[in-house]
């Protein structure tokens, strides 16, 4: 027999990939790649991403039981065709989905039960809300530029001319950053996907959304970088962020630097490379709020200028 | 000038044999060259072939025929040595690759206790009865053999079905089961597509497109080409289609038939219209306007193939699938230019026939046998058929065929455009590209040359995961100069767009189905079972198909198969008629062999001859000789020889020219020792004042009598006569055998020989070429008892020295043990079980439990062994003697593990080779003795019990251990080796006891 195993481990999927699923009785999906923590399919045009645990629940995608997840993906490969059939009958807030892998020596059915929708839609922050936490200050304190893939001299060029250049969050200094650096989700833009989700949590001018947006019909990247860029420009991010919001939203210091410390331990420097964005996009917020005529970058450059905090109390030389 | 050699009981599988030929064609001096097992077909091929030898004539079955023709005389010592080299490479790969491998069902069932498949691979003639065996143990079967008659694919296919199980060809090139390849078979990804096909190249073509267009097959399930032809109806298809609808898998269904019959098609028709899930159809031959109902219509493998895909993924079926040519054709060719399709594929060939014809409006003429198109100079030839692949590779394995093939076409001046297809997978050639490539492109450049217009179009059936690589070899075939296209249908549509005349292919829209819906059958549980498991093989045949098995991880087993009975088909359909007696003659064997084990034999005296045996007390000239009847003329040198020195011995004759007066007078009166309850060593010569030991079979007193023996070297049983030997002759008489006999009455009981014979078999005897063991054992047994007898002490002194001087004393008491076991138990007129093995120098005889005192017999063979110093082979004598009655028991060559040292004999070396011969005389045995376990054996009893069935079945005869005389009378013994029955023995009397089962034996 086909195995066919039935667990009921605590599973989960986004509130984004919900509303394409409900729309297909039958999706058929090829393997794109495959990491320890998760592997995307490749439905259509749409990438979706399966993870373990629901820490790892992405914007596009669903988070498994750690026992489902190695079973499905016991004998996955890059190109491996895997059937999904959903199964609505229990709820709205709810579906089985059945995954038939195309493997060898045969393929293999898992049904996953009670699969629950978690709304992954980007909340709204208040600038204020934002300055009063400690967000920037424990990013700062996070060593997220040194364990970020900024590191390289070339990538360093590459953030420095954005952030400090000529032509600082133009579309000459944010161009290159689309698609640069290595992996799947290159360090380019995890740190823009990282101003995007602040812009659009703040509610305020969405600049570097509408160049990135833009740029994107002329610049190539990843298609796991687009995937991620579409779920954001749709108003949705992964688990991990909204926790973040969430944490901010308490206010609760220690929560927050949880979520940071759950952030950069994401991927190699994918992590890293997002929260870089967010620091990046908090001290241009506060450098707005300073000195709301110089909106400029550029005596925020990490390298020239020392840091310090937004909130009073926290300040630090 | 032909040479011949034949290497006996040398089976090998056909792919061997003729890579094999290939390597002996390539030998310098070798005209032409034919290696082939010598079965009546292949005799008839190789008389065709002007090939044919008085040595073939003589070869069987099992045996490899050699052929060489050559007019170098010595050229078959080259020949051989690279028959030897390439088997022994054979056999180092086959020692390597890990899989576990058996020659027989029994063992191959027991291995793989958990096997669903089985995979056959052999020829023909044999393929029906192995499927249906296959099919009696509850395997499904995967059939590459051919050539089984339609009569018995309609009756093993409706076997099949009923048993729930599904029977896979005949002739069934290609298959795929949870995406693990067999056979001939393309490396593809695993995908929701199920495929039945009625077609090997057809599966391999539409499964290579889809993997190259991304999708994934999960099964693909080879009918045979004839499933779709009346009288089969469809069986195989109709079976694999229901369960791959129930299978959850399998989203789209592909079924691709040869052109079918149309009441069958339609019934097909019906079945896939009445399925949930969407199918897609090609019956080769059609050009389908539209898309009926549930079914999407393809007119080429790609089209098919395409559709699939696009079902697969959950898309729409596009109305046309027909994507333009891309190769410009600026000038099309000359009128008068032609197609040549030379193609390894059939269906790929079937399909450029119809597509050729229907473009060009040709009638699709077959002409004659061979090609699959021949019309108005438009030919398409299918290279694998049998008119072109008789005693050759097949073009997939070998480009020859091809290669020649070209060279002809090339002669005809029309030819404008040769198609071509390249098979990649397992199985195939591994760079048949590279092969092809000189041929095509010195024929490119010919032409060229001469400014003739001539493109060579192909394609390749491949995937990047093929053992070869599809892009190496598609571009080997640009670099050749051929134009290559992404599939055959494209290949001939690239053709025909250089002759002017591009395929039209409407668009399609979908009609509905108006016939009436049936309700799908349920599919067999075992059908549903091989889907969703992983395959768990026994490959029966070609070695080479476990490779793909398990290398994605299906499980195989190796079943190296021989044909039964050395292919004799009498023979093999009476071992079928007494298989269906198995149970109440293996009950009847039980009872022979229950009263082998239970004998209490005991040595109780020794006395001259004529006191125990009555016919040696007449008065007249009797003497008493080794083996079957046999008239004193036909005897060979030693028995005649040991015939004078008897007479001489009992003084009939003063001397030997007396004594051959009397014998040509026919004054003596021959008998055979086994007629009258005796056995003798040798010549087995026996006369009236000749003491021998007396065996008492305790369990009802039946007895056995063995004359003594005399040493080794001049001694009569071997035919010296000499005054030596005469004189130890009579004090033999005088004094060693009323000694022995008078210690041994002293014995209450006498001397109980199970147990020494335990204790020897332990010490290392097996009781024939060895006896040291045993007869210390018996000088310690008996010594005590010749102490104390009121005699001379010096003849008890002679008789104890003589004993300890003789080695194998023992063998004589051995024999008159095991005559009077086998006398019990024939008692019991019942089963197969050999009680009698005797040869007389001329014929080797058989007797059997059911049929009492009938010999069987044949043309002994002559031992092979070592030689004392001043002899050789060339001296022997014939296969003689009695003592082949410790065989019959099980001990002598049967029990080779017991003394291994004795396989030094026969150049062999070991307790490696000893311990193979045994468990080759396993084979053959029904079970093993408890009483006389073997340590070396793991103390497993020796062999019991030589079932004839057994034997006529596995070619497997028993093994004799010998002493080897010289083939003169008066010389004597000069070597000891093995030798084997012969086979004619068992097989006549197989055929007399089917008979007196009232089986009908005649052909």
């Amino acid at each position: 027999m086909t195995n066919r195993s039935l667990t009921s481990a605590q599973s989960s999927v986004s509130s984004y990939l919900w509303q394409f699923i409900k729309q297909q009785p039958i999706i058929q999906a090829r393997v794109h790649s495959i990491f320890s923590n998760g592997f995307n399919l490749k439905v259509r045009d749409r990438l979706w991403f399966v993870g373990k645990g629901e820490d790892n629940l992405s914007a596009i995608g669903l988070a498994l039981g750690a026992a489902d997840f190695e079973r499905i993906t016991s004998g996955l490969f890059v190109g491996a065709q895997v059937k999904l059939v959903p199964l609505f009958s229990r709820s709205d807030e709810q579906l089985d989905l059945t995954f038939t892998c195309y493997i060898r020596p045969m393929p293999i059915t898992v049904t996953v039960y009670s699969i629950r929708v978690v709304d992954l839609s980007i909340p709204q922050i208040t600038l204020d809300t934002l300055n009063r936490s400690t967000l920037l200050h424990q990013l700062e304190k996070a060593k997220v530029r040194e364990q970020s893939g900024f590191t390289s001299a070339l990538l360093e060029k590459v953030y420095t001319d954005f952030v400090d250049g000529p032509d600082p969050f133009s579309v000459a200094s944010l161009q290159p950053l689309i698609g640069a650096g290595v992996g799947l989700t290159p360090s380019g833009d995890d740190f823009l996907q990282g101003i995007i989700l602040f812009e659009r949590i703040a509610g305020g001018p969405a600049t570097v959304t509408d160049l990135t947006r833009q740029q994107l019909q002329n610049r190539s990247t990843t298609d796991v970088s687009l995937a991620y860029y579409q779920a954001l420009f749709d108003g949705y991010a992964n688990m991990q962020w909204i926790n973040l919001c969430k944490a901010i939203e308490s206010e609760d210091e220690q929560q927050i630097a949880a979520a940071i410390k759950k952030n950069q331990a994401y991927g190699a420097t994918s992590g890293n490379d997002s929260l870089m964005g967010v620091l990046t996009f908090l001290r241009k917020a506060r450098a707005d709020l300073k000195t709301p005529k110089e909106a400029d970058f550029a005596e925020f450059s990490l390298s020239t200028r020392s840091c310090f905090a937004v909130v009073p109390g926290h300040v630090k030389k | 000038m032909l040479h011949s050699v034949i290497q006996k009981n040398n089976y090998q599988d056909s792919i061997n044999l003729m890579l094999l030929t290939n390597s002996i064609n390539g030998l310098e001096g070798v005209t032409q060259g034919q290696v082939m097992m010598a079965t009546d077909a292949n005799k008839d091929i190789l008389k065709a072939a002007g090939l044919f030898t008085d040595e073939v004539q003589g070869a069987g079955a099992n045996d490899m025929a050699i052929v060489v023709e050559s007019d170098d005389a010595n050229i078959l010592e080259s020949v051989v040595e690279e028959v030897k080299r390439f088997l022994s490479n054979l056999s180092g790969s086959k020692k390597g690759d890990g899989i576990e491998s058996v020659d027989n069902w029994k063992d191959a069932l027991e291995a793989m206790p958990d096997a669903n498949l089985a995979l056959l691979s052999i020829p023909g003639i044999y393929a029906a009865g192995e499927i249906e065996k296959a099919l009696d143990s509850g395997l499904h079967v995967f059939s590459f053999s051919d050539n089984v008659s339609l009569e018995d694919e309609i009756r093993l296919k409706q076997k099949a079905h009923e048993k729930g199980l599904l029977l896979m060809g005949p002739d069934c090139g290609t298959g795929v089961l949870s995406s693990v390849p067999l056979a001939f078979t393309n490396v593809t990804n695993p995908g929701n597509i199920g495929i039945v096909a009625a077609s090997g190249t057809g599966i391999q073509e539409a499964t290579t497109i889809i993997d190259r267009l991304g999708g994934g097959v999960v099964h693909a399930i080879g009918t045979g080409g004839r499933d779709l032809k009346e009288g089969v109806n469809a069986q195989t298809m109709i079976d694999a289609v229901v369960a791959l609808e129930q299978h959850a898998p399998t989203d789209v269904i592909l079924v691709i038939s040869k052109p079918p019959a149309k009441k069958v098609r339609d019934n097909v028709m019906q079945l896939l219209q009445s399925l949930s899930k969407p199918v897609v159809a090609l019956f080769l031959g059609e050009k389908p306007e539209a898309h009926i109902g549930n079914v999407s219509l393809a007119y080429t493998l790609e089209e098919a193939a395409k559709i699939a895909v696009d079902i697969s993924n959950g898309d729409d079926v596009k109305a046309n699938y027909n994507e333009p040519i891309d190769f410009a054709v600026d000038q099309p060719l000359a009128a008068g230019k032609t197609v040549k399709g030379l193609y390894s594929g059939g269906t790929l060939a079937s399909e450029a026939a119809t597509l050729i014809s229907d473009a060009l409006g040709l009638d699709n003429v077959k002409g004659e046998e061979g090609y699959i198109l021949n019309t108005q100079g438009f030919q398409v030839m299918d290279l694998g058929d049998d008119v072109y692949t008789q005693g050759k590779p097949h073009p997939m394995i070998d480009p020859e065929v091809r290669v020649n093939k070209l060279k002809e076409v090339l002669k005809d001046e029309s030819t404008g455009i040769i198609l071509v297809d390249v098979v990649l997978g397992y199985g195939a050639h591994a760079d048949m590209a590279a092969a092809l490539a000189p041929s095509i492109k010195s024929a490119l450049d010919e032409a060229q040359a001469s400014g003739r217009q001539l493109y060579v179009i192909g394609s390749v059936v491949g995937t990047d995961n093929d053992p070869q690589n599809y892009a190496q070899a598609v571009q080997t075939l640009k670099d050749a100069g051929v134009i290559v296209e992404s599939s055959n249908a494209r290949a001939i549509r690239l053709a025909l767009k250089l002759m002017g005349r591009e395929l039209q292919v409407a668009d399609k829209g979908r009609v509905e189905y108006t016939d009436a819906k049936i309700e799908v059958p349920a599919p067999g549980e075992k059908v549903l079972e091989l889907l969703n498991s992983v395959p768990r093989v026994i490959n029966i045949g070609i070695q080479s198909f476990t490779e793909s098995i398990t290398a994605f991880q299906g499980k195989a087993l190796q079943f190296t198969w021989r044909p039964k009975a050395g292919g004799n088909q009498k023979l093999i359909r009476i071992l079928n008629e007494l298989e269906k007696r198995e149970e109440e003659i293996n009950a009847s064997n039980d009872k022979i062999v229950a009263r082998l084990i239970e004998s209490q034999p005991f040595l109780v005296d020794a006395r001259p001859a004529k006191e125990v045996i009555a016919e040696l007390n007449t008065g007249e000239k009797v003497i008493l000789h080794a083996g079957p009847p046999i008239k004193y003329e036909n005897m060979t040198g030693p028995m005649k020889g040991s015939v004078i020195g008897a007479m001489l011995f009992e003084g009939w004759a003063a001397d030997q020219e007396e004594a051959l007066r009397q014998l040509d007078n026919n004054e003596v009166k021959f008998i055979p020792c086994h007629h009258v309850g005796a056995v003798g060593p040798m010549g087995g010569i026996t006369s009236a004042n000749f003491p021998v030991f007396v065996v008492e079979n305790k369990t009802d007193g039946t007895t056995g009598y063995c004359i003594m023996n005399e040493g080794i070297g001049e001694v009569l049983r071997f035919g010296a006569n000499n005054e030596n030997v005469i004189t130890r002759l009579k004090w033999m008489r005088d004094v060693l055998g009323p000694v022995l006999g008078q210690a041994l009455r002293t014995l209450e009981e006498g001397l109980n020989l199970n147990v020494m014979i335990a204790r020897a078999i332990a010490m290392g005897d097996e009781f024939h070429q060895r006896n040291i063991a045993a007869s210390l054992v018996f000088l310690k047994e008996i010594t005590p008892a010749i102490t104390l007898l009121d005699i001379d002490q010096k003849d008890k002194a002679d008789v104890i020295q003589f004993l300890a001087n003789t080695d194998q004393f023992f063998l004589n008491i051995m024999m008159a043990t095991s005559k009077a076991m086998v006398d019990y138990a024939r008692k019991v007129q019942e089963g197969c079980v050999v009680t009698t093995m005797a040869r007389n120098g001329e014929n080797f005889g058989v007797r059997i439990s059911a049929l009492g005192d009938e010999w069987f017999t044949g043309p002994v063979n002559t031992p092979d062994g070592l030689y004392f110093t001043g002899y050789s082979a060339e001296q022997a004598n014939p296969d003689i003697g009695d003592s082949a009655i410790t065989e019959t028991v099980g001990v002598g060559g049967m029990a080779m593990i017991a003394a291994p040292g004795v396989t030094r004999f026969v150049g062999l070396n070991g307790l490696d080779d000893a311990q193979n011969i045994s468990e080759e005389m396993q084979r053959i045995s029904i079970t093993n003795n408890p009483t006389w376990t073997i340590p070396n054996w793991n103390f497993k009893g020796a062999t019991l019990g030589i079932d004839i069935r057994k034997v006529v079945e596995t070619g497997i005869t028993p093994i004799i251990n010998t002493g080897i005389a010289h083939k003169e009378a008066g010389v004597g013994q000069i070597g000891a080796g093995t030798v084997r029955a012969p086979l004619v023995c068992f097989e006549n009397a197989l055929i007399a006891y089917a008979k007196s089962l009232g089986i009908n034996v005649e052909e």
